[in-house]
């Protein structure tokens, strides 16, 4: 008896889990990429890597908004752990006179790469925030509880990156 | 809406669109499946993983390579540090450093970045 209740348990863990990556798999690979700088494969693996770590945290959260609120913050780290190792590995191989390797090589529209390169030059505060709130479409409330910080500190990062972004992309507000 | 909330509105557009997500590559939800297989369905062969894992450390302990945290990885990225004549964490990481906002200070698990980079 005990064994078929643990076994409807599992299912039903499992057909919330299907539920859930299928509500959240487009969205999460979409953040990914747009954090990750464009790299459609490493946009995979970390949106893969959130999605492990939201199964095996999966029981402990009745609440679905809240396993989505924590699976982004997962995510969000993921990006950024990526984004650390690629610029360790960038500046080893520049100090041990190794060829730095062409970044983003998925991404060739002129555009993307000027909007990618200005989203660098933000602070990882100030991306992320952007990102989220600005592209991914999420409010502001969400946003500051998947990043963590208090709702005055995201509008200050939204502000700053706006303002660094619309210098820096200058010739977007003046088209059309 | 005011001019200038019309013009950022706008902006905001225009790198929304300036900026497409290509969509999840054909072979993104078998590799996920894959990586979610809960662990009753465990190939036979899964159950070699963790005494091979354990074999593994213990060799690497025998060669003089200790686990992270351990003074083992910690030790050997600092002796290479030392070497290089560089910070590992701080000039590798990033040189601008002191202009980072407090949020990305470097963390700990940095040097188990180092290391990994560094293959050792």
């Amino acid at each position: 008896m005990e064994a078929v209740s643990e076994r409807d348990q599992t299912q039903a863990l499992e057909a919330r889990l299907a539920a859930f990556v299928s509500t959240h798999r487009a969205r999460a690979v979409s953040l990914a990429w747009r954090l990750v700088g464009g790299e459609a494969a490493a946009a995979e693996d970390v949106a893969q890597e959130a999605f492990v770590q939201a199964w095996r945290a999966l029981p402990g959260f009745r609440d679905e908004a809240q396993l989505s609120t924590w699976f982004y913050r997962i995510l969000v780290r993921e990006a950024s752990a990526w984004r650390r190792r690629a610029r360790v590995r960038q500046l080893w191989t520049q100090l041990t006179g190794g060829e730095v390797a062409t970044p983003r090589a998925s991404v060739d529209a002129g555009l993307q790469r000027r909007i990618l390169a200005a989203l660098d030059g933000l602070s990882r505060g100030q991306r992320e925030a952007f990102v989220l709130v600005h592209l991914e479409g999420f409010t502001a409330a969400e946003a500051a509880e998947v990043l963590g910080m208090s709702p005055g500190t995201l509008k200050s990062h939204l502000h700053r990156a706006l303002v660094k972004l619309r210098a820096e992309l200058a010739d977007l507000r003046e088209e059309g | 809406m005011g001019t200038h909330d019309h013009d950022e509105a706008r902006f905001i557009e225009r790198v929304r669109a300036g900026l497409v997500p290509p969509p999840p590559s054909a072979g993104f939800d078998a590799r996920l499946a894959a990586r979610l297989a809960p662990p009753r369905r465990t190939h036979w062969a899964g159950w070699l993983a963790a005494p091979m894992a354990a074999g593994a450390l213990g060799l690497a302990l025998w060669a003089g390579r200790g686990p992270v945290g351990e003074g083992g990885v910690d030790a050997q990225v600092a002796a290479v540090a030392t070497e290089l004549s560089v910070d590992p964490v701080y000039t590798l990481l990033d040189p601008e450093a002191a202009a980072l906002e407090d949020e990305e200070e470097i963390l700990p698990e940095d040097y188990a970045v180092l290391a990994e980079v560094l293959e050792i």
